[in-house]
Parts: C-alpha cells; structure tokens; sequence
C-alpha cells in the first residue's frame, strides 16, 4: 500500500473572541476516523463538498500537517517525521497556486528542482525532454512563467512536480479555468503518466469529466470521513441524480406543470426543472414548447457537487 | 533510508533560493536601479541628519562626530548586512495567508533557509554603502589608539551584530508563523532597535541603557566591543567580560532562536494556520 491511513483525525481548535475579555474555544473536527489504503498504480478520484476535509486530509499525506489521531503511512515513511525523505516521493500540484518562479523562465525553475532533489544529471535530462514533448512545452522553455497562459503554467507545474519521479502525484483542481484543449492534453498526459509509469494519482477535483475520464476508483470525503470508496458507475447508480433543465419563457407564468419534471427554482421568465438522467430531453424539450411559449432553454449536466449532494440528501 | 548524494544542505538551498531571487529582481533592471538609488540616498539622508546634529554641539553623551559615526556605521553595517541575509523570515506572514508556504513543505530541503531567501533582492546591498562609509570616515578621523586585539574587534563587532541581528529574525519568522499578520508588531523590535543602536547609549538614561544591554540583545551588537575600541570608560561600570561576551550572547539566542523556530514550525503543522 502507498497510502495508508487508519483512523486518521485532525483537530482544530479555534479560539473565537466572543466580547472583549472572554475568547471562547470550540474544536473543529476536519478529519475524523478515515480510513484509506490506496495501492500502487492506482487513479484515485478524491472528490467531496469543499470543507469537507478533502485539502486537510492530502495536507497530511504530503506532510505539511500533522495528524492529531490515527495511523499514517505514506510509501512506508511517516510524513511529518520523515519530510524530507517523503518530499522525494512525492509530487504535488497546487492547482492555481504555482510553484514555479513567476519571474524567470520556466528552464530556470527545473533547473532549480534538479539542484534541490538532487536528480541525478542523466535521469534529469531524460524526464525533462520526456515531459516536454508530451506536454509540448519546447516553445515555452525560455518564457518566464508570468507571460504563460494558465494552460501552458498548469503544464510546467505538472512537468516540475514529475522532474524527480514522485511514486505520487496528489492534484488540487489540475484542470480549473482552464480551456477545454488544455483540459484534455492535461487529462491524457495524466491517464499515459499512469498507465505507463505506474505512478500513483490522487486527484482532488470539481470537475466530474475529469473524474469520468481518468479514475477508476472514487473516493468520497463528506464531514471529514470517508462517505464513498467505489467505482464511479456504482456511485452514479446509487446517487442518480438529475439533470436540469434551464427555460426561458416568453413572459413570467406559473411553474412548468410537465409530468417527470419538478421545478426546482423560479426567477420571473426563467425556471429550473430537474428531470432524471434517462428522460429523453429532446422530447421533453417538444412537450415544453408546445404547450408554453419558448423562447431559449439549456441543458444542466449533474456535476460532482450534485452527485455528492444527492449522496447525502438521502 | 539515507539521503542521496549531492542532497543540498542548508547553506547550498540557501544560495539556490537565494540566486533565483536576485535573477527575478533583475527581470526589472531599470525598476531595480531606481529602487536602489532610492534605497542609497535614504540611508544617506539618516547619515546626513547626524552630520547636521553635530554641526551644533561638538560631543553628545561623550562621543565626538568621529565615534558617534564608527557607531552609527558599525550599528547600520551590522543590521543592514542581516537584513540582506535573513530578512526573508519578514515574509512569511503573506506566504502563509497566501498558501504558498506549503510549497517550502514538501521540498526535500531544509524549510529556513528557503525562507531566509524569500523575496531576496540586490537592493538590499545600498543601506550597507553609508553604512561602511560612516564607520571608515569614523574610524580614520578618532584618535584611536591602535593595537591588534583593538583592530580584530571591528570585523568582531560587526559579525556578532549580525548573529544577533539573525537570530532576531528567526524570532522574527516563527511570531510571523504564531501570529500570521504580525508583520507590523514586529518591526518596533527590529527597525526600532537598529536606530537605538545608532546613537550613543548614554543619550537614554541610565535604566533604558540598563535595558538594552540585558534585557535587549541589541546593546551587544556594538556597544560594549566599540567603548573598547573608542578607549572609552562604561558609564555602567560593567566588568570588561562583557566586552566579549557578544559570541557566547548570539550562540545562546540563535539555540532559543531555533527552538522558537521549530516550536512555531509545530504550531504550524498542527493548526496550518
């Protein structure tokens, strides 16, 4: 097992001023009893609400906290204790805050990671040319990293994060803001990375195309524990949640009285209707126009934060 | 498991951080020549404020022109030069609120050395050109009375002051942590200690002089050695030990300065915040 986790917990505790002498202390429970075992090779979809204890928990996996319970083993090392040793196994992306030097071009960043991993200068040479002709990151070299697009930044950071060959790669949100181009070159350097290195992927995301198309294993964090551990399709069948669709009306009416449908939300000409994912929308599109005067509507896909909603509504 | 060869230690991570911001700095080659023009010419403008004083009066507190300026150089030397090696600790507040302090975390490298680098600039080399200029003009112009032990005592002054100062900015780094946004709170200890120490001591009276020399490390940084190269007598009647004490003061306060530091560190990971 890479990950191991057994009984983990974190706790906070705030001290809240509640007037000008008296604080009051209340503790916050982030992380209460997860347990986890994530083997080698595995793509693992690690998704919730936010605060649900998703980023306390990968905080520490990857040593930056420390646990107040519980039992952690990452790659057979204690984070916090061994850090340093833990840093080279590990890669992480922090989403939309880079790691790169935002000055300098991006050469000089990897130039800067090989000295403090020490990788060794063959093995550093060899991954950096691997990484930049997957990622297509020749022509960007010399740029310094404030004049990339986010795309081309969330590559580097990518590329800096694999330099040293990390057994584990945790991502915080890898493909937010960016365009769908760069979504599916960052998704199919992932699936390759994979497949082809063997490494370990944890990816925390919002975007439920990212976790469709890359893991086969989900992981649910709800209030601070493990609420789902399966395969996507079973937790679809078990959540089915529906989808929405948006209309605009050609003046403000009462709600859309259409069988299989509820209205969720109302706001003058516009409604929200939420159908289940095996209604055939086209036809439910038809009923609505001939019998309310149309004038726009669009179709809502359920996302992650539906899903794991429905998971608990139930 | 033993860590590979060619692992970089502290001082090694140090100078690499440290490269890489002197190189981003110089991305804005004309910014950064304004910015230390600018950084030259305040630090000259304290300089000046002196000379005007002692256009006045001949001596202040028993100190002529020429020893109120190898104090005022050797104080400013001392600080300016720990500023331009350790000030980065000053930033981490901002890293923390921001997030990017985690970056430090999860590389295989000492995490204080990085943060001594932070933000580090070449601008941070003018305060030190007044500073050296005063302590030479001083150190020319007062009738000192030369020895060996009297010579070795200026660079000896200089780097005991710089220890100090480091240590404080440990201190500096681990409240930052404890107290994220306490960046203000901080500099009355630091840029408010360094103009105390410019001036004469025996200006602020005899308890305030008690103070400083024991309750604030700043009276070590070049009070005690500089009586000793000035030939002046302590007003406070200490035991001339204390003249060369400075070494063993700084390793003390750098241990408790590493001790705050690891505590803050622990703070750190058991809160992230």
């Amino acid at each position: 097992m890479l990950i191991e986790a057994e009984r983990l917990s974190k706790t906070y505790t705030l001290r809240k001023k509640t007037s000008r002498l008296k604080r009051e202390r209340t503790t916050v429970e982030a992380v209460r009893d997860l347990n986890l075992a994530v083997p080698e090779g595995e793509l693992l979809g690690y998704i919730g609400p936010n605060g649900a204890g998703k980023s306390t928990s990968i905080k520490m996996f990857t040593g930056i906290l420390s646990p107040s319970g519980g039992r952690l083993r990452v790659a057979g090392l204690e984070p916090i204790r061994d850090r340093k040793q833990l840093a080279r196994r590990i890669g992480v992306v922090f989403g939309q805050r880079t790691t790169l030097w935002w000055d300098l071009p991006l050469r000089d960043s990897f130039a800067l990671l090989h000295r403090m991993y020490a990788i060794p200068d063959a093995r550093f040479r060899e991954n950096l040319a691997r990484y930049v002709d997957l990622l297509d990151l020749g022509p960007l070299l010399d740029t310094p990293v404030r004049q990339l697009s986010l795309g081309q930044r969330m590559r580097g950071d990518l590329t800096a994060a694999l330099l040293h060959d990390p057994s584990v790669l945790y991502l915080d949100e890898p493909t937010i803001g960016l365009d769908v181009t760069s979504k599916m070159v960052v998704r199919d350097f992932l699936a390759e990375l994979n497949r082809e290195r063997g490494t370990t992927i944890v990816l925390t995301t919002h975007d439920l195309d990212d976790i469709e198309r890359l893991c086969r294993r989900v992981v649910v964090i709800d209030h601070g524990t493990v609420a789902y551990d399966g395969d996507l399709a079973a937790l679809r069948a078990r959540v089915a949640a529906d989808r929405t669709l948006v209309v605009d009306l050609v003046a403000p009416g009462p709600a859309i009285d259409v069988p299989g449908t509820v209205v969720t939300r109302l706001d003058g000409r516009r409604q929200w209707l939420a159908f289940p994912v095996e209604t055939n929308a086209a036809a439910l599109i038809a009923t609505i126009a001939s019998r309310y005067g149309l004038v726009d509507v669009s179709i809502r896909e359920p996302d992650i934060e539906d899903v794991v909603r429905q998971l608990y509504c139930r | 498991m033993a860590e590979p060869a060619g692992t970089p230690g502290p001082v090694t991570t140090y100078l690499a951080a440290m490269r890489m911001w002197a190189r981003s700095a110089m991305q804005y080659r004309a910014s950064l020549v304004l910015l230390m023009v600018n950084a030259t010419l305040i630090a000259g403008l304290e300089l000046a404020a002196l000379l005007v004083v002692y256009g006045n009066v001949p001596s202040l507190g028993g100190f002529s022109l020429s020893e109120a300026l190898y104090l005022y150089g050797t104080a400013q030397a001392a600080f300016f030069a720990s500023d331009l090696l350790f000030t980065g600790t000053e930033y981490l507040g901002a890293r923390i609120r921001m997030g990017t302090f985690d970056a430090l975390l999860v590389r295989p490298v000492a995490v204080l050395p990085q943060v001594f680098a932070d933000q580090f600039t070449p601008r941070r080399f003018c305060p030190l050109i007044p500073a050296f200029g005063a302590m030479t003009a001083g150190l020319v112009t007062a009738p000192i009375r030369w020895t060996w032990l009297r010579a070795a005592l200026v660079p000896y002054t200089l780097l005991t002051g710089v220890a100090v100062f480091g240590a404080i900015w440990i201190f500096v780094g681990a409240f930052q942590i404890m107290v994220t946004d306490a960046s203000e709170a901080m500099n009355v200890v630091t840029y408010g200690g360094q103009y105390m120490t410019s001036y004469p001591l025996s200006l602020y009276g005899r308890n305030l002089m008690l103070f400083l020399t024991f309750g604030v490390p700043l009276g070590f940084v070049n009070w005690q050695p500089t009586l000793y190269v000035l030939d002046h007598p302590d007003p406070l009647d200490l035991p001339s030990v204390f003249r060369f004490a400075g070494p063993l003061f700084a390793a003390a306060l750098w241990g408790l300065a590493l001790l705050a530091w690891r505590g803050a560190l622990r703070h750190h990971r058991s809160t992230g915040s």
